[in-house]
């Protein structure tokens, strides 16, 4: 497959093409090909004591980021958050981080689904395919790291 | 060769998963060297990590090659069996653990679960599983080695009854509860022969259906 063209639209920075066999069956593919866009998860509300945690990002790096703001930061608690692939990296470091504050850390997990939005544009403007846009749900988990209020 | 498997293990407490979890450091190396994984063993300190649960509560165990839909249909027929004779089997909660690559699927598997059956009470618990794997090398007559791994690991409690809501991990039921497109198509996953589109409706009945639900 050849690389994404240039989306033009900024906000949209992932682009991959698409296989039209390989499509879930929410959807009728017809001949005309399609290019899927994914957009960006819809952005969530952003506190000092929130760590988005991604897959570009180093291990290492995101983990520090939280130990910093435990430690140095003053935080009592923060919430680590991540959506699909990144599950699995968000309960790592909270994980991670209980593990070396010697149990001190508390963890509350909850878990929620996001709804996406991919657009699906044609690939040749002269046929007759029509820009449409395909919703799908994707897991998410949000991990309240917290130091336990003395009873 | 056998015989001898068991009695000289050697062991070493190599714990790689917790400063790099993403990159199996270990395992890559002793497979370089000619040593082949004989079997895992998973140790259980405690059944769940969930205070106050029957032992006899439907588990289910989210592998990675598990298939949603097995899974779904099963624990939905358990659960919708219940609405029939509430005497005799009452099935009121259901758990669902994996780890690894199978954490996404399990919490897959329980959004999926919670829109379809509504009114469900949530606890989730995170935490570490101690792996160990067993290497045996066949070329050289050298003992086994036994390599402990951690594995990162959920476990979700769904109960059509209330639970304590100061218990870390806490969901109260979603009130939500309009269709969307996203509910049919999962009809379309768990119910295939339901499913308009014949192809993949086709495909998907050639699977080994019930193979990943057994209890």
């Amino acid at each position: 497959m050849t690389e994404p063209r240039n989306p033009g639209i900024s906000s949209i920075p992932q682009a991959a093409p698409v296989h039209t066999d390989s499509t879930p069956p929410a959807v009728e593919m017809d001949p005309v090909e399609y290019t899927l866009r994914k957009r960006l998860p819809r952005k969530l509300p952003k506190r000092r004591n929130d760590v988005y945690v991604n897959m570009k990002t180093d291990f290492r790096a995101q983990l520090a980021r939280c130990q910093k703001l435990l430690e140095g930061g003053g935080h009592r608690e923060i919430c680590v958050h991540g959506l699909g692939l990144a599950i699995n990296r968000a309960i790592n470091i909270a994980l991670q981080l209980q593990a070396s504050s010697q149990g001190a850390l508390q963890l509350a997990a909850n878990t929620s689904t996001v709804e996406l939005v991919d657009d699906l544009e044609p690939e040749d403007p002269d046929e007759a395919g029509e820009p449409m846009t395909r919703t799908r749900n994707n897991s998410a988990i949000h991990i309240k790291v917290f130091y336990p209020d003395p009873q | 060769m056998k015989s001898s498997q068991a009695a000289c293990r050697t062991s070493i407490g190599c714990q790689s998963a917790l400063f790099s979890p993403d990159v199996p450091s270990s395992s890559t190396k002793l497979g370089q060297s000619n040593f082949r994984r004989v079997h895992s063993v998973t140790e259980d300190s405690s059944p769940y990590p969930i205070p106050g649960l029957a032992a006899d509560i439907l588990h289910m165990r989210v592998k990675e090659g598990s298939k949603i839909r097995n899974l779904l249909r099963f624990a939905i027929a358990r659960m919708e069996e219940e609405r029939r004779d509430s005497s005799g089997t009452s099935l009121r909660q259901v758990v669902f653990s994996g780890s690894g690559r199978g954490l996404t699927k399990t919490i897959t598997c329980v959004e999926i679960l919670k829109r379809k059956v509504g009114g469900l009470h949530q606890v989730s618990k995170l935490y570490y599983k101690t792996v160990n794997d067993i290497w045996e090398n066949p070329q050289q007559e050298a003992p086994d080695v036994t390599v402990q791994r951690t594995v990162p690991a959920i476990c979700i409690l769904l109960s059509k009854d209330p639970l304590d809501p100061l218990e870390p991990g806490y969901q109260p039921p979603q009130t939500r509860s309009f269709p969307t497109e996203d509910t049919e198509r999962c009809e379309g996953l768990v119910r295939p022969d339901h499913s308009p589109f014949t192809k993949h409706a086709a495909k998907r009945l050639c699977l080994d259906e019930w193979r990943a639900c057994s209890p």
